[in-house]
């Protein structure tokens, strides 16, 4: 089979990373989709720190919304085990010296493996905003932070963006 | 088994096929010294272009000592041979490779991930004559290495494609 090649317009895999700080117990991710492309969630990995207590094991949930329209994916949000597979919990840890990112709070997370998955896809619209509600046990009771958990929690979006090629604005009809 | 018998093997399109289209995987290795960033490369030569499928990659977690301390210390941003971003960010190396960690001769006592083999399905063209950039940062005061691994397809065929302008003469 021949495959023709359209090096602008082909879809093509994007990953979205982004780390969000527990400091309620729910708080919201926003990935802005590139304009003229519509993007396709297939798998959600997402890791949170649990404290130097791995047996602890807080509840995350999210939930998928359009962040334009406001409409929601799902009736509520669920745990993260019902619509992927996270990856195994982390424990928190102060970066060494003089860290090259200190976007990330200059706090890594141990390197748990990730485990099997399958694909979502779950599409989104061009021109909006993926928005993630993430809601989780908060506990800031203890006196040393890194044993609060979870503090933070790591969410990579794997999916592809699919051209639009019926934009009005590419005056294509 | 009865399918295969019925069929014929049409050896000389099967070996055409295979010379123009056929499984390749790309390496990148690479080590990133202490609290730095530094770009791996994998190069897509001129044979053709390279059609990945998935990828899979090993790292270590060391830190001053050395001492393996299984914490994911590496970020990384991937960019193909144009630049064009295909993460929006930084992405700690433990969220998209598996297995992940590996035990690296400076510190015998750390554990392998010992995952199973789970590649994680990356779908994109890379065309030839170019290099697949990741960048990579790592916050730990120790240098640690990664390898990753491209599988996919060469497709030598697209060198002929008249609709890929830079393969134009």
């Amino acid at each position: 089979m021949r495959k023709r090649l359209d090096f602008s317009r082909e879809s093509y895999p994007f990953f979205f990373y982004q780390r969000v700080a527990f400091l309620q117990p729910v708080e919201y991710l926003f990935f802005k989709l590139d304009y003229g492309y519509n993007f396709v969630i297939q798998r959600i990995a997402e890791k949170h720190n649990e404290g130097d207590i791995r047996t602890l094991s807080p509840q995350i949930n999210i939930e998928l919304i359009e962040a334009g329209s406001g409409r929601k994916r799902q009736g509520s949000p669920v745990s993260i085990n019902l619509i992927s597979s996270p990856c195994e919990p982390g424990v928190s840890y102060a970066a060494e010296a003089a860290p090259v990112d200190t976007k990330g709070f200059s706090v890594n997370m141990t390197a748990t493996p990730r485990k099997i998955f399958k694909a979502l896809n779950i599409p989104f619209c061009f021109a909006d905003s993926i928005k993630l509600q993430i809601s989780g046990q908060v506990i800031t009771s203890n006196s040393n932070p890194a044993l609060n958990y979870p503090s933070y929690a790591d969410v990579l979006l794997e999916g592809r963006y699919y051209p639009e090629k019926i934009l009005p604005y590419w005056g294509e009809r | 088994m009865l399918k295969i018998l019925s069929n014929r093997i049409d050896t000389g399109k099967i070996f055409q096929l295979q010379n123009l289209q056929y499984n390749e995987i790309l390496v990148m290795s690479d080590t990133v010294p202490a609290s730095t960033e530094k770009p791996g490369k994998a190069s897509v030569s001129n044979l053709g272009h390279f059609y990945c499928l998935f990828m899979t990659g090993s790292f270590t977690t060391l830190k001053t000592g050395p001492a393996d301390d299984a914490i994911s210390h590496l970020r990384g941003l991937l960019e193909d041979g144009q630049g064009k971003r295909l993460f929006n960010d930084y992405a700690p190396l433990d969220l998209f490779l598996t297995p992940g960690r590996r035990k690296d001769a400076a510190d015998l006592t750390g554990a392998a991930s010992n995952n199973l083999f789970i590649p994680i399905p990356f779908e994109y063209l890379f065309s030839a004559n170019t290099d697949i950039t990741l960048k990579v940062k790592n916050d730990a005061a120790y240098a640690n290495s990664y390898t990753i691994l491209f599988h996919g397809i060469r497709v030598k065929s697209a060198e002929a494609d008249p609709n890929i302008p830079q393969m134009r003469r």
